[in-house]
């Protein structure tokens, strides 16, 4: 995949000139000069997506200077002599929690359509045009649903804007659990002090800065998130890659579609969308503790204490992330910075280790504060990335079997390190992609505690030393015991997952081999080392109780229908729709009709489960030389099978889930509600490179009575205002 | 919203056109290879291995002894030629003896190892193992099962195998 360490000059300077041309082909493609359709008439991607064999064109061509036998290879990313473990890992930086009234406007409940005049370099706009100042769809059925029911006490105000320095970096703790971070000190957007800072154009994050940022939620204390988009208008200033359109999933939250970050539903430059994030237990209007009398079902009080809310309590969610999810383009711009963490609190998972009320988990967390302590809570952000000869983010959008980078950051930081002490600590570990596998171990092989999968708590603890593998958008929140060490040990976290592609994982290598140095994958080895620098201060109190959360129970819960999906290649697109449908490598055939393998098209609805209802989906891989990482979105699905049995579905997976690996060739059979909120949803791969190229399917809840039509109309997003058009609906649906 | 065409400039359209060695505009039909993945085909077998060894550490040494099952899937890829191996090492079956204590311990997990296929693999796993009955983690020590297996390449069964346990040393 990459080139080896001791490659010629000549050769890396061929590979260079490689990714050069390849790199304004790619440009052309992000800005929207070309479409994929051009470049398959013009035979520069194949059927299947790879890029032509040209040489000049594409670096794996056989080289002039190689022996017939070893591909050219790709550039290495320059480190510019900085090593490993050479600087502290950030914590996140936390989102000020505001009041609903620092809104201005003030937030609607359908989307806000004041006009504004448009920047003309805007496509598809001319001078003296205009358009609503909110992106979202206007009209009834993209209200924010039970807005009065649900108004919004906590205010997220945020952007999404090209790299700027932190002067407001708040990680919300004392700079000596932040690896002795001074916050005041202002932070450039840049992997380590010794690489380049990045240009404004290169990385785009939430506020324009790094670390990635944190939003400490509540249940029961909605949340309007606003989402203001400070991109470039003119859609060339990308730096070579990434959609200045975007649209904000909350992954994955249990609200209404209109705030689910729907493919189709993005917004432009200079315009705003409110995301209503109302915080609730599912099952809340479905019959499960409706009136809020089970104290397990419950919220911190502020106080010590804790308020009663309505829904099921074994649906008690805890680690979400939110990131962009624009068509075609989702894999560009969450590599580009696109990316943050959500922590949600309970009664159960109160971020309080002290807090002994009979409900508390007491999981590793601290103390201070009533709810939402991190001194010993802490989320990592993995993220493979890749840099040019000068230092800048690269991304190369030919890769369709997925894009591997060969530079492991850990919250936006090459491969740092991270001071604790002789305690318990938590972390909520994400694999914020693009397409990279990752098995995680620690460098002395101790065992972890697995206490989380994906969202949500297990009903167990695991005792792992290896975990299993985390595809994109897996949420692993695990325990580390470091009072094991003592004060001056050095243990890292090791990523045993080998990869030759960005398809699957090549080889699942032991520890020792990881270790070693010896793998061809530069993102194999070490990639975080923990210092144990002193004892805590206080006793560890927290515990890692044998039970967590129970998962629902659904015996009583009829299924009312089956329903079965292929992921693979090849996939047909007969829509020719020049908005909604895409055309790529991949694809997703639903089984039960025997269809075609399609690409995505977002104005397609190819399931329409009932309101209030239980379904069964079998999900397939139709491939032995790839893995799926499939993300259902809007409600947490618990694994029945896999390959036929359920004692193939390890311990660490039998809790509720958002994301299925498939496995070559395998096959998993999972079960999910569809109740509380309406409209439309997704299915796809979060391998974002496969999502993006076509693996996506709309799917939605339509029958819940007005607003709500049976299928639900289109969006189509433009400058002047979100336009409807009808939807087709497949067969099976 | 894709109003792509309008923005094309004439300068990319002519660096485009010179890479495909095609004129701009031109309306070629492209041949799309046909997937192959309804071909798709899977074998699995379950083979046990005896091992034994030690595991040296505090509070004592622990000797295991058993036998470890490793089942095998063999994930044909018809579309890109690289078939996997999925494995799982399963050593619920192998327990071991504290040498002071007599104390029984026992390990919980299966691990899963993916692998390319090849005539043969070494695989070698960390596990925790704790006192049987025991669910305090603080207390989970590590070994290493280690295992030499030989494949079968059109089924991907385990043709011959031999394993130990063994303290790690990392």
């Amino acid at each position: 995949m990459w080139l080896p360490t001791k490659a010629s000059k000549l050769r890396i300077r061929e590979a260079e000139n490689a990714r050069r041309n390849r790199q304004e082909i790619i440009k052309a493609r992000s800005i929207g000069q070309i479409s994929r359709r051009d470049l398959l008439k013009w035979g520069l991607i194949t059927g299947t997506g790879a890029l032509m064999w040209k040489q000049g064109l594409n670096a794996f061509v056989r080289s002039a200077y190689a022996d017939g036998s070893i591909p050219t290879g790709f550039p290495r990313s320059p480190l510019f002599g900085v090593l490993p473990f050479t600087q502290p890992m950030p914590r996140f930086d936390l989102l000020p929690r505001q009041s609903p009234a620092v809104l201005n406007p003030a937030p609607t409940k359908e989307a806000n359509t004041t006009l504004q005049l448009l920047d003309p370099q805007l496509e598809g706009v001319v001078a003296g045009d205009r358009g609503p100042i909110e992106g979202r769809p206007p009209g009834p059925i993209w209200a924010h649903q039970r807005f009065e029911q649900f108004p919004p006490q906590i205010a997220f105000l945020v952007t999404q804007e090209g790299a700027k320095t932190n002067t407001v970096y708040n990680p919300g703790v004392a700079p000596e659990h932040n690896s002795g971070i001074n916050p005041a000190t202002p932070i450039p957007v840049r992997f380590h002090p010794g690489l380049p800072t990045q240009n404004v154009n290169s990385v785009w994050t939430f506020n324009g800065t790094v670390p990635p940022k944190l939003a400490i939620n509540r249940y029961g204390e909605p949340v309007l998130l606003r989402h203001r988009n400070k991109l470039p208008a003119d859609i060339r200033q990308n730096n070579g890659f990434g959609r200045h359109t975007i649209t904000t999933h909350e992954h994955n939250g249990h609200h209404g579609a209109e705030n689910d970050g729907f493919t189709g539903a993005w917004f432009f430059p200079n315009q705003f969308y409110d995301y209503h994030w109302p915080w609730v237990l599912a099952g809340l209007f479905s019959g499960i503790n409706e009136t809020a009398t089970d104290i397990m079902a419950s919220t911190p009080n502020g106080s010590g204490g804790l308020t009663k809310i309505p829904g099921d309590w074994h649906e008690t969610m805890s680690t979400h992330w939110f990131h962009d999810h624009m068509f075609e383009h989702t894999a560009e711009n969450t590599y580009k910075g696109n990316v943050a963490m959500s922590n949600i609190y309970s009664g159960l998972d109160r971020g309080n280790e002290t807090i002994n009320d009979g409900v508390n988990l007491r999981l590793p967390s601290g103390r201070l504060k009533d709810f939402g302590n991190l001194e010993y809570d802490v989320n990592l952000i993995l993220a493979d990335k890749a840099w040019d000869q000068d230092g800048q983010l690269h991304f190369d959008i030919f890769d369709r079997d997925g894009f591997l980078g060969d530079a492991i950051t850990v919250n936006l930081a090459y491969k740092p390190f991270f001071n604790v002490e002789r305690r318990k600590y938590r972390f909520r570990i994400l694999n914020a992609g693009p397409s990279r596998f990752y098995k995680i171990a620690l460098s002395d092989g101790s065992a972890m505690i697995q206490i989380g999968n994906d969202g949500n708590l297990l009903p167990r603890k695991v005792i792992l030393t290896q975990l299993d593998e985390l595809g994109v958008a897996e949420r692993y929140d695990i325990v580390i015991d470091f009072s094991r060490y003592s004060i001056g040990t050095k243990v890292h976290m090791v990523n045993l997952a080998e990869h030759e592609d960005g398809r699957l994982v090549a080889d699942d290598l032991s520890l020792a081999e990881a270790l070693s140095g010896n793998s061809s994958d530069p993102g194999v080895g070490r990639f975080l080392e923990f210092r144990v620098v002193r004892n805590p201060a206080q006793p560890d109190v927290s515990q890692v109780p044998d039970v967590l959360i129970p998962n629902p129970n659904l015996a009583n819960v009829p299924v009312a229908r089956t329903r079965e999906f292929e992921f693979g290649r090849g996939a047909d697109q007969p829509s020719n729709d020049p908005v909604t449908a895409s055309v790529g490598e991949w694809g997703i055939r639903d089984r039960t009709g025997q269809d075609d393998m399609l690409a995505a098209d977002f104005g397609r609805v190819s399931a329409q489960p009932g309101s209030r209802t239980r379904e069964v989906w079998i999900l397939r891989n139709g491939g032995g030389g790839w893995d799926h990482p499939i993300h259902i979105h809007f409600e947490e699905g618990q694994i029945l099978s896999r390959d036929g049995s359920l004692n193939n579905v390890p311990q660490a997976e039998r809790g509720r889930k958002d994301v299925y690996r498939l496995r070559p060739g395998g096959e998993l059979r999972i079960t999910m509600q569809f109740r509380d909120w309406q409209g439309m949803f997704m299915q796809h791969c979060h391998n974002t490179v496969h999502e993006d190229h076509a693996m996506l399917m709309r799917w939605e809840i339509n029958n819940g009575g007005a607003p709500f039509l049976r299928p639900l109309p289109t969006p189509i997003p433009r400058p002047q205002g979100v336009i409807f058009q009808a939807p087709t609906v497949g067969r099976n649906a | 919203m894709k109003i792509r065409k309008a923005l094309f400039t004439p300068v990319a359209l002519a660096v485009l056109a010179a890479l495909a060695g095609v004129p701009a505009g031109a309306q070629n039909a492209v041949m799309l290879s046909a997937p192959t993945t309804t071909n798709l085909l899977t074998t699995s077998s379950v083979s046990g291995v005896v091992i034994k060894g030690i595991v040296s550490g505090q509070p004592e040494s622990v000797s295991f002894s058993g036998q470890a099952q490793i089942e095998s899937r063999l994930v044909r890829d018809p579309d890109f030629g690289r078939p996997v191996l999925l494995m799982t090492v399963d050593l619920s079956s192998v327990s071991g003896v504290g040498q002071s204590t007599k104390a029984k311990y026992v390990i919980a997990n299966p691990e899963l190892v993916q692998r390319h296929l090849a005539p043969s693999h070494d695989v070698e796993v960390t596990f925790p193992f704790m006192k049987s009955g025991s669910t305090d983690a603080s207390s989970a020590r590590t070994g290493v099962a280690s295992f030499s297996l030989s494949f079968n390449p059109d089924t991907g069964a385990v043709t011959s195998a031999t394993g130990k346990v063994a303290s790690p040393n990392f």
